[in-house]
């Protein structure tokens, strides 16, 4: 009999019954999608303790970090929209600019968190055993901080919109609900991708270098900072094969009202999404064995 | 001043810094101190790519490559060695409690991994002159008067250096100072004439150039370099009283600062 994990609630002092925490020797995808959803309660608490880590150490946590997200958004407003009367589909340029990046950060933050999540907690990983899908899904949540902060910059942009222009630039519309569910879509394929990135990670600090230019190239390569419909026909079909055109386009569609629905590349996103999340795991399983005598 | 004296005798320490701060950068990668080389190389490749190449940013004349290289020389000098120099007391702080050094020498040799990168993209600014001067038969490059061009360099090392004698006590805190810095720098990096030259900056900008240091140093530099872009003396004058101002304020205020912080360790 393979030793499992007993009652969850254990681990919180509500029942008596020991905590086991044993590997789960089962192997599959399905396994480790299930070993996600057991140990949903240490994701959590190491979730809460990421952003904790975040904020340690800092002095005046809010206001920096409010300001680490805003100020690239004014600093891209300037360049691209003031100075180079960049396009922006009939909204302000900050606006358009500040949704197109909140999108964005739902996935390069909990990538680029997700993947030091192994290289950053190994000290906890070589004392203890810990299903270490757990690492990079709780990590994740570093990233998030960005969002959170973005979305509340977005309320204000509108709110203060309405009051210069006279207009609400977003409607309460049922396609709003679209919106968080392509937020959810953008940070599972971060996740799937972290899947893979933290292994890689874990095993040669290389990879943060090589990472942050290749989500800045794409960062370029995806309508964030120009309008999906201005892409010349020649370079389209990057639109539609990049896995990331389709929430933020989409994103942008919903809260915004603004462009059209992108079928296609929000099919695409699904499907990528799926592949790399499916295949991730099962590589991710299979270098779990090693990472601790790796790192 | 004694504690310039103090550092002048202790010179031999900023090796062992500059190597400490080095390996901060390339410690367990698998290319290890290749990554030394490659890196000063990322800023210059992804300019040229979004801003010659995608957003066509006039340039004076030179080609566009060479022009976002030659900025990037002197800009990154100055922020990766204001980077490098607040992080330093973090990094070798340590030192200090094992042995005697006189605590201003550990920004100096901190900021080492700026100078390092200075040098491979000098390297790298040298070579694309070359290949340009192969394939269009003429050379850009027009030294002015050395003196300026050195004056500039030495001007950018020296401000890096008094403004990280302020934030790293300030840094010495929390982490604060370093999120901020970097902040702060990438909206400096906008305002001064790195991607574009003087002469195309935006009219409702001028104003916060007029009153940016770094603004007449750079200029400076493109021109001594290029031979083209505006030369004024007077701002490069005066802002080299900012540096040096900068410099002395900044060693005292270290000096006496950073021994308070330390009292209450």
């Amino acid at each position: 009999m393979c030793p499992k994990a007993s009652a969850s609630s254990s681990l919180w002092g509500e029942s008596a019954a020991p905590w086991v925490l044993g590997p789960d020797l089962r192997v599959g995808v399905r396994a480790r999608l299930e070993e996600i959803w057991r140990y949903r309660r240490i994701i959590w608490f190491f979730s809460v303790n990421a952003v904790q880590r975040l904020f340690a150490n800092t002095r005046f946590p809010i206001l920096i970090f409010t300001l680490r997200s805003v100020v690239p958004i004014f600093a891209g407003t300037a360049i691209f929209g003031t100075v180079m009367r960049g396009p922006s589909d009939g909204v302000p340029y900050f606006l358009f600019l500040l949704t197109g990046t909140t999108i964005w950060n739902c996935f390069d933050g909990p990538l680029t968190w997700g993947t030091r999540a192994l290289e950053m907690n190994r000290q906890l990983l070589t004392k203890l055993y810990l299903p270490r899908i757990v690492l990079p899904a709780g990590q994740m949540s570093a990233g998030l901080v960005d969002v959170i902060v973005c979305s509340v910059v977005i309320l204000a942009a509108l709110v203060y919109y309405r009051v210069t222009d006279g207009v609400w630039y977003s409607a309460l519309t049922p396609r709003l609900l679209v919106a968080p569910g392509v937020m959810l879509l953008a940070m599972l394929f971060a996740f799937a991708m972290s899947l893979w990135t933290s292994v890689w990670q874990a095993r040669a600090r290389d990879m943060r270098f090589v990472l942050g230019y290749v989500v800045g190239f794409w960062y370029l390569l995806t309508p964030i900072v120009y309008p999906m419909s201005h892409l010349p026909p020649a370079v389209r079909w990057l639109a539609a094969v990049n896995p990331m055109a389709g929430p933020v386009e989409a994103f942008k569609w919903a809260l915004l009202g603004i462009g059209e629905w992108p079928a296609y590349p929000m099919a695409m996103s699904l499907a990528v999404t799926t592949i790399v999340l499916l295949t991730g795991l099962w590589y991710f399983e299979g270098a779990e064995g090693e990472i601790a005598d790796r790192l | 001043m004694a504690t310039a004296a103090d550092i002048w005798r202790y010179r031999r320490l900023l090796r062992f810094l500059a190597r400490r701060s080095l390996q901060k950068v390339y410690r367990r990668t698998v290319l290890g101190r290749l990554w030394l080389v490659i890196l000063p190389l990322f800023p210059i490749v992804l300019r040229t790519i979004v801003f010659g190449a995608l957003l066509n940013v006039p340039s004076d004349g030179v080609p566009y490559i060479l022009f976002v290289a030659a900025g990037s020389l002197i800009w990154d000098l100055f922020a990766l060695g204001l980077t490098w120099g607040t992080r330093a007391l973090d990094i070798n702080g340590d030192v200090a409690e094992l042995t005697y050094l006189p605590r201003a020498i550990i920004p100096i040799g901190g900021m080492a991994p700026a100078a390092l990168d200075f040098v491979f993209k000098l390297a790298a600014f040298i070579i694309v002159a070359l290949v340009l001067w192969v394939l269009n038969g003429r050379s850009y490059l027009t030294l002015h008067g050395v003196g300026w061009t050195v004056g500039a360099l030495a001007m950018t090392w020296l401000f890096a250096l008094g403004l990280s004698f302020f934030t790293s006590v300030w840094g010495e805190e929390g982490r604060d100072t370093r999120i901020l810095l970097g902040q702060v720098l990438a909206i400096w990096y906008l305002v001064t004439p790195v991607l574009y030259p003087m002469s195309q900056m935006p009219e409702s900008w001028r104003a916060w150039a007029a009153l940016n240091p770094m603004a007449p140093i750079v200029e400076t530099f493109k021109w001594s370099v290029f031979g083209v872009g505006e030369h004024d003396p007077r701002a490069f004058a005066v802002s080299g009283g900012i540096v040096a101002l900068t410099l002395f304020v900044g060693l005292g205020y270290f000096a006496r600062k950073d021994a308070a912080v330390n009292e209450q360790r």
